[in-house]
Order: structure tokens, then sequence, then C-alpha cells
């Protein structure tokens, strides 16, 4: 790129008025296809394919338009783009017009030269996309564009440093403006020659004291020879250089941020220093989170909790660390990396304090990959596990599979002290939340699950309800099992789904004992001599009565065997057998 | 081109005259800036300006002053640009150049008032939609004795796109005092506008190093040359300046990316932003300082680095200036001060910029000296036992940049020439591009007519470094011109 202040660019671009009407008219539709490409890669992501196409053809319009015109000269004024002297895009509105941000960072005009290349047309297209958008970072468009150091493009510009005297102050006027030392302070030196070159000079003293802020040392009259020297090491010792350099700056910017906010503070710093460095360090917080750098983030927390009374404000800084945008950004980064650097990211929740349960639990929410929700959630059960009530607001959070989450943990945590939270979560309208808490149920005892497990059979569907059923299971319990026989006893028993049924006998099986026998005996022996449609549930019943084990229960079998009811005898047969085979 | 240069006439010295002429001007613009016309500081340097006009109406019709390339002539005449002159004249040049004209033209019987009004127009046309309607607005105001003279009648962008093609020395010289004179009127508003806002304006610290840094790739060196300029008004920016284009052509040297000539360059210009908070006579104290001055002037490293974080974003240009501000006099054998502890090293670009800053300070003139030290006692000093305290490749990097004989010193060659060093040659640093001064016949070239080394010739080599005081030589004005 050629960049020229005011005086021009060297192309050699058609002057003002001389160009043929057909160049003007193939400007003209560049430069409408320009302002397009930018309206358009502004609305949508890169990857959006009308951003693609827009600029691919503005890359190869860009190319035929300079091919077949040769150099074109675009000049900007405050609201129009112009072309030998003919206006080609006058500002439609404030928000459509193309020329305003060339013209207001001082780009007065853009010559287009032949051989431009496309990715010269797309670091023009992203200069602009960057002054035109919401983030402006330090740069200017004249700024970009000489980064972007366009071979094919000439940019003229009006100089930066404008009105030089416009920001005359007092301080200025007075002088004060770092000042350099006047007067004399010492003898000059013997009006002798100075040292010259190699042997010829005598050596002189050097001006004895400071010079400025620099302490001066001896001089030498071996300049010569001293460069020679230099010169000899100097291939390595440039190597070397450029090696440090390069990897001084491979280092991510907030860790150099830190690094150095961590050495002014050990240089000397006073009480208004750290001050200043307490405004500073929240920014390098914040680029940390934003750069997944969980290490650094963490030591300028620290940093900053150290530091003496400042604006700094943990509360506001957990405000705004729990902002869905915020925290977006963070699972984003979390996603990308690998389980290592979790545990960063889990030290960081950790030195945050108390509202690091909630960051932890909104990122766990919000991560889209298996590893990372799992060990975030196994990190918040640690955190909570011994004030699992911490945990409680989750509960009512109006995202189903966040309170599924918290359930999960509530399950690993287990024990008494998650029963009330699991009781809460059971009302939950959500199927697969109440479900976890009954899978989450598993880790408390059954005495103190037992009510929220039969609880959890009302509105319970199929699935939950045989998992229920199978967490009842787990011991015998007479209240349970009579609870349970009631099922068989009700009308709609029947019409319950065969897996429900077959849950029910199972349970009744497991949690029955001789409270059970004389109801089970009933159903046994429910029915009259013409109804068929019972003999499979009395077969299960009769089963029931086998496997639930008391004395009683295998006496009522026996029992059974002498019934004048052919089924009746059946089933008592059958479960009998059965009961033998296990033997 | 009608004010282009022709024979001077007799009488008055126009050369003199329009030396005086661009100061007051100069002061006169800057003040109406500030203060309304009714205020007594402005009245002030109205009635100096006048009279200076009379001066020149007392020979000539007219006081036309224009800027044709990088000069100023009145009526005519090349303004010479010496050392006490040379802050005003390109801060006139700027204002010439932001206005978009090639130059004012003040006629006899101009009145009192009339300049008055035309410097309230003149003034307020810095703005860029003012500045294109500034012959309308002088019509408007019924001035008639003062003219602008437009830009476009003395083709001064044709010449300046000839400049700008122009391969020769002296249009490389005109390049590099173009952008050294931009740059350091451009550092004087970055400063007060840190001082008015308690940080640096990164944006415009960055559009004043790209110039340099473009020109410094070209392996044009004359803008070190003008390093050596150190007696003048605006040295305390300048000195800034410096800073940059000595660590930029150091970072060229030692093999740095366009990008990071540019951040360095940035570096340098904010390196000393630091004694802004310095109280004002310690940094003017010409004797040792107390251990308590002391103790505020080793303050200003760390108040640099907080003044620059203060700027927002965490890029890398804003990192490496702080950094370079915190460690410019910190040194590569981890001496030096603020002390950080051992662990803390002086980051690269801090090496440049320390090396660059020391350089350009101990040659400073106001340096607490009878005899301002010459850039070659400089350059002695650091070749000298202390020079453990830098990297050796940025030493190495420094003297490729310079020359052994940087720009300013007086050298007496082999074959009985003296001569003053303008501009370092990249390919020999013992062949420094020169203006002679003296023929071994003991006959100096005409001012009019210099004779330049460009570079020195192959058969001459330097024989002895000479005192410029001894004989007479004023190094700067010869450096400015």
């Amino acid at each position: 790129m050629n960049t020229s202040a005011r005086a021009g660019g060297t192309s050699a671009a058609q002057s003002p008025g001389a160009l043929p009407a057909p160049a003007i008219k193939a400007a003209g539709s560049w430069v409408t296809m320009l302002a397009r490409t930018l309206k358009t890669c502004r609305l949508y992501d890169a990857g959006n394919p009308a951003v693609v196409r827009f600029r691919d053809e503005l890359r190869q319009a860009t190319h035929q338009l300079v091919e077949a015109h040769g150099a074109l000269k675009f000049r900007f004024t405050r609201d129009d783009v112009l072309c030998g002297e003919q206006s080609l895009y006058p500002a439609r509105s404030r928000d459509d017009n193309l020329a305003y941000p060339f013209h207001r960072d001082g780009v007065r005009s853009l010559t287009l030269n032949p051989g431009i290349e496309p990715g010269e047309v797309d670091l023009l297209v992203d200069s602009l996309l960057a002054v035109t958008g919401t983030h402006l970072d330090d740069g200017d468009l004249v700024t970009l564009l000489w980064e972007a150091d366009l071979r094919h493009v000439d940019v003229e510009f009006v100089p930066a440093e404008g009105d030089v005297g416009s920001t005359t102050s007092a301080a200025e006027a007075e002088g004060a403006l770092m000042p350099w030392p006047e007067g004399e302070d010492e003898e000059p030196p013997a009006p002798e020659a100075a040292p010259a070159p190699q042997a010829q000079a005598p050596a002189t003293t050097a001006p004895s004291g400071r010079s400025e802020d620099w302490l001066l040392g001896d001089v030498t009259v071996e300049v010569e020879a001293t460069y020679a020297e230099l010169d000899t090491l100097a291939p390595g010792e440039t190597e070397r250089f450029r090696r440090e350099f390069a990897a001084e700056h491979k280092v991510p910017g907030v860790i150099a941020a830190l690094a150095i906010a961590t050495a002014c503070l050990h240089a000397e710093a006073r009480a208004e220093d750290q001050g200043e460095l307490a405004a500073f360090l929240p920014r390098v917080l914040r680029g940390a989170l934003s750069a997944g750098a969980w290490n650094e983030a963490r030591e300028a927390l620290r940093t900053l909790r150290a530091l003496p009374a400042s604006a700094w404000s943990n509360e506001t800084f957990v405000q705004e660390l729990l902002q869905p945008v915020a925290v977006a950004q963070v699972v984003e980064r979390l996603d990308q990396q690998e389980p290592a650097a979790l545990g960063a990211f889990i030290a960081l929740a950790a030195e945050v304090g108390d509202a690091g349960v909630d960051w932890m639990t909104l990122s766990l929410s919000e991560s889209q990959r298996h590893g990372t929700r799992q060990v975030l959630a196994e990190a918040i059960a640690a955190t909570c596990r011994e004030n699992p009530e911490r945990l409680a607001p989750w509960l009512s959070d109006q995202r189903w599979y966040v309170v599924r989450n918290i359930v999960h943990i509530l399950g690993w945590i287990g024990g008494p002290g998650v029963v009330g939270l699991l009781q809460v979560a059971l009302r939950n309208p959500e199927a697969r939340v109440r479900s976890q808490v009954v899978a989450a149920l598993a880790q408390v005892d059954l005495k103190l699950a037992r009510p929220l497990l039969v609880r959890a059979l009302e509105g319970a569907d199929t699935r939950l309800f045989c998992q229920v059923l199978s967490r009842l299971s787990g011991a015998r319990d007479p209240a349970t099992a009579r609870f349970l026989v009631a099922f068989l006893q009700q009308e709609r028993f029947a019409q319950r789904p065969g897996e429900e049924r077959r849950a029910i006998y199972a349970a009744i099986a497991s949690t029955g004992g001789d409270e059970v026998v004389s109801d089970l005996e009933e159903e046994l022996v429910r029915g009259n001599w013409f109804d068929r449609s019972l003999e499979i549930h009395r077969h299960n019943v009769a089963r029931c009565l086998a496997r639930s084990g008391p004395a009683s229960a295998r006496a009522t079998l026996e029992r059974a065997l002498q019934s004048k009811r052919t089924p009746v005898r059946q089933a008592a047969v059958a479960a009998l057998n059965t009961l033998r085979e296990a033997a | 081109m009608s004010e282009l240069p022709h024979d001077p006439p007799d009488g008055i010295d126009l050369d003199a005259a329009g030396g005086s002429l661009v100061l007051r001007l100069s002061a006169l613009m800057r003040t109406a800036r500030t203060y309304d016309v009714s205020n007594q500081a402005f009245r002030r340097q109205l009635t100096d300006f006048a009279a200076v006009l009379r001066q020149v109406f007392a020979e000539e019709d007219e006081a036309t002053i224009v800027v044709v390339e990088t000069y100023l002539y009145l009526n005519g005449v090349r303004i010479r640009a010496h050392s006490a002159l040379v802050g005003a004249y390109h801060a006139l040049i700027g204002d010439f150049e932001r206005r978009q004209v090639g130059g004012l033209r003040f006629l006899a019987g101009v009145s009192d008032s009339e300049i008055e009004r035309f410097f309230q127009v003149f003034v307020a046309a810095e703005d860029a939609a003012l500045a294109e309607r500034l012959h309308e607005a002088l019509a408007e105001a019924a001035i008639e004795h003062v003219q602008v003279v437009p830009a476009s009648e003395l083709d001064a962008d044709d010449l300046a796109r000839e400049l700008e093609e122009q391969h020769t020395p002296q249009a490389e010289r005109a390049r590099a005092r173009k952008v050294f004179w931009r740059a350091v009127h451009g550092t004087r508003k970055v400063l007060l506008r840190t001082r008015q806002n308690g940080r640096p304006d990164l944006r415009q610290a960055k559009r004043l190093v790209q110039p340099i840094v473009d020109n410094i790739m070209k392996h044009e060196y004359s803008i070190v040359g003008l390093t050596a300029l150190k007696e003048h008004d605006e040295y305390t920016y300048a000195h800034c300046v410096n800073v940059a284009v000595l660590s930029i052509t150091m970072g060229q040297q030692l093999g740095l990316s366009r990008q990071a000539l540019a951040d360095l360059g940035v570096a340098g210009l904010l390196h000393d932003l630091g004694k802004m908070s310095v109280p004002g006579d310690v940094l003017r104290k010409p004797g040792a300082l107390s251990s308590e001055e002391w103790a505020l002037m080793r303050r200003h490293p760390i108040e640099g680095a907080l003044m620059i974080s203060r700027m927002p974003g965490l890029s890398t240009v804003m990192l490496d200036s702080m950094r370079a501000c915190l460690e410019h006099h910190m040194n590569y054998n981890l001496t030096g001060y603020p002390e950080v502890g051992l662990e803390w090293g002086q980051a690269t670009m801090s090496r440049i910029v320390a090396l660059s800053d020391c350089f350009d300070a101990i040659t400073a003139h106001r340096a607490y000296h009878k005899r301002p030290m010459t850039a070659f006692e400089g350059l002695q000093i650091l070749l000298g036992p202390n020079r453990v305290n830098f990297d050796p490749a940025v030493l190495w990097a420094l003297v490729r940049s310079v020359g052994l004989y940087p720009a300013g010193t007086v050298l007496q060659t082999s074959s009985g020439h003296v001569v003053l060093c303008t501009s370092p040659n990249p390919q020999d640093v013992t062949r420094p591009h020169c203006r002679v001064l003296v023929r071994p016949d003991g006959v100096s070239p005409e001012d009019d007519e210099p004779e330049m080394w460009d570079p020195m010739p192959p058969g001459e080599r330097a024989h002895r470094v000479l005192f410029p005081e001894e004989h007479g030589i004023s190094t700067s004005d010869l450096l400015a011109a």
C-alpha cells in the first residue's frame, strides 16, 4: 500500500474528469457492490452463503474493474464517493453513508491499481467492517489499511497530527510539560580534540554526574574495535534476540498484561499506584476470562483482592460473570479446552467464592460437551457436598435441564441432606426431572426415600412408575407392600400397561411379608368358575406369594393346592415349582 | 508559481525578516487558537506580528509567505530553518497544509483590525469543511489586504508527488524532514492530550509512527540524521520522536517485521510519558539531584506504565508500550530501576527503547554540560565499560543505525576535508553521508551550494573527530537547514 498524507499517492490513476463514461459506470457498480457486501457482512456471519457469494463477487469485480479501466481513484467527501468528479454513492441516510467512515478517519482517496489480489480486497472489506462495527479498537481506517499493507491500493489521507495548537493547556503555556534541564552546572572539558578514531585519539573523561536521568560511565577510545567485536558476534546475537522477541510475543496478551501489572506492583509501587492497578486489573481479568486463561484470571482476581480499597467490587464482578453473554463466552472456551484446563477453571470458580457455584452451574447448563459437563458437575458436587442447600435456588430454575443437572448432582452428594431438595424437585412438571429425582434417591437411605418414591408414583408415566417401584423394591417394608397391594385391588389394575403390572408384582414380592399374605390370598382365589380373564393375574399373585417368602405365604399356596378350582391349583403349583427351582 | 525563488532585493534581508515573520506568525496562530481576539495575549502577538510586517513593507509592497516542498519562502526568498526557528517553521507548514493553502499574501496597507479578522477566519478554517470555503469566508469578512495563496497555484501537490518518486539524496532528505517534523508536532499533541485526559491517544501515536516505519523500510536513513537536532524549542517532543526513529531503525537492523516496527515506534514515542508526573523543577534542575528528587525521578517509569494502563483494551502495542515505559531504565544485566525482582528481565522491545533513549538523552544539548556531548562521545560511552548494561545485539543495531560517526559529528578526513556527518550510511558504518564544511585548501563551500558526500567517498576515511565549537561550527543550524 502506498499511504501518503495529503500529497497524494504515486499511482497513475486517471485525472479527475478524464474518465470515460464506461469507466465511471463500472466504478459506480463496483462501489454499489462494495456497499452491498459491507451491509451483508454486518448482518450475517462470515460463513453465511450470501456473505461468501458477495465477497467472491466483489473480488472478481475488483479484478475486472482495474483490468478493464486501469487504476481508478475514488475520492471521499463527507457524504459521497466520487470518481472522476462523478457522484457514485451519495449518502442515502445516516446508516447508508459509505463515504463517511473514510472521511471521518481522514482517508480522502483510495486508488485501486491493476494487479490487485483477492486477498487485498478482503482486507479492504475487513478494515471497513472493523471501523464501522460496534467494537472499535485502537486503530482508525488509515491505521488498519496501513497494517493491511495493501500493495495495489494507494491511500491518500490527511495528517493525523491535526491542530497541534488547539489543545494548548495552561501547563504547557507555563512550559511544564516534560521540560528538559536548563542552565549549566559543569565546567566545559578541556578544549582539546575529542577522541578520534582508533589509536589517534587520547581518551577523554566522560562528563561526570548525570545526563538527564541516565547515569554515565567511562568512555572507550576503541569504538571501531568494540564495534568490530560486536559485528563478529552479531549473527548469533541477533538470532538469539529474534528468538527471544518471538517467544515474548507468543505469550497471550492477558498473561503479559498480568505479568506487567504484577511487575508494577513490585516496582516500588505506592498506595496510589495500587489504586491505579486496581483499575487496570479488572480489564486483565475480563480479558483472561474471554481468552479462557483461567489461571491468569485466578491470579488477577487474587491480586485484585489483595489490593487496598479500590473501586473494584466483587459483587459487581459476580453479577457480570453470571450474565448470559458472559457465561456463553466462558462455555465456548471451556468446550474447546482439554480436560486438564478445566481443572484451572474449577480452581478459578473456587477463587470466585460462593458465587462460583452459580457460575459453574450456569456453565454446566450451557455446555454442549459431555466431558465438560461431567467435570463441572463433579466440581459442583464436591463444592456443595457439605452444604447441598446451596443448590436449592437452582431447583426452581425455569429450565428443566438445569434442574435435572442439579438433581443429578444431589444424587452424587446423596445422604439425608438432599432429601428435602429432592422433594422440591419432585414437584417439577417435567417427567425427566422427576425421573432424575428417582434415580438420585438411590443414594438416599430407602427409609427416607420411600415417602418421596411413593409420591413420585403420582401421575408417573410407565417408565417412571416402573423405575420408582424398582427403587421401592430395595428392601422389605410392610407399609410399602400394603400400598402396592392396593394397586392390585384397583379396578383399573387390569387396564395398566403390562410393564406396570409386572413391576407391581415384583415390588410386592420384594417388599411384602405376612402383612400382605391375606390380601394376596384374596387375589389368588378371586373370580368365579367362568371368569378366565384373571388367570394370568392369579399366576402372578401366586408367584408374589412364593417370592415374598414368609411361612404364611407358603401355607397359603399349599392351601391353594387343595382348591376345588383348577386355575387356583395350577397357579399354586406353578408358584411352588418356581420356589423349588430357586431353592 | 509566481512565488518561486528569485534574486533577493537589495535592502531588507528577507531571510532574516522571514525568520521573524515565521516566529511571529506561528505564535499568533497558536495564541489565536487559545484566546479570543480581545484577549491581551492575542493583542500582544498581533502587535508584534504587525511590527515585523511593517519592516517588510518598508522595502516591499507585499509580504508573501508560501510553502514549497518542505521550505518556506518570503517574497521568493527561501527562509532558512535554523535551529531556533525549526519548530515554528514546521508548525507553520503544517498549518498551511491542514487548510489546504499554499501560503498567505499580506499587502501593504493592511490594518491591524483586518489582520485580526483574518486570523479569526483562518484559525477556524482548520476544520476541513470550512477550509474548502476559506476564500468565501474571507470575502464575507471584507478582508482585502490579506490573501490566501491556493496550494494549486504553487503546484505543491505535484512537487510533493515528484518528491515521493525521486530517489536522490536531496529528495530523501526532504521526505525525511517532512515526516520528522510532522511526527514532532503530532507528538506534542499526543503529550498535551495525555496531560488533559490522563492517558495517551494510541490511535494518534500509531499514525505518527507509520510514515517513519515506511521511511526506514525504504532504507532511507536521512531521518536518523535528523535525530541529531537537539537545539530547538520542540526538543521535548523531538526526543520522543528521536527515540521512536532510533528504535525503529534498530528494530529493522534486528530483522523485526513491519508491524513490530510500528509497535516499537509507538513504544519509543510514549516511553517517557511518566515524566509528565515528575515536578518540572526536578526535570529542569541542571545539577545533581538530591535523594528526594532522585526518588521522584525514579518513579517516572512506573508512572508512564500506569498512564498507558488507562488506555482501553489489551492490545499488543499497548502492552509493549506499557512494558517499555516500565523498563526503559532497567538494564540488560538486571541493574537499573525500578527494581522489580531477580526474575524480571527486560523485554526485547524495552532493550531497544532503553538504548535509544540513553543515546539520545546523553547527547541532548541541555544535559548539564556547557559543551553538549557529541553523538560520537555518546557512542564512546555506550561502547565503553558500561556496555554490559545493554543487550549486545541491540548495541550492534544502534551502531548499524547511527553509524560509527553519528549525524552531528564533525570529522577531519584522511584527505584533509572537515565534514559534518549528516546521516548514517547503512552500507558502511565508517562512511556516513556528510556535508563538506572546509576543503583541504581551507576554502568553505558556499552555503547556497553545499557540497554533499552521499556518502563519504570510498577513498576517504575518518581521521580525527573534532569538537565543533572549536571551529565555530553550529552543527544544529547546518543539520536543520
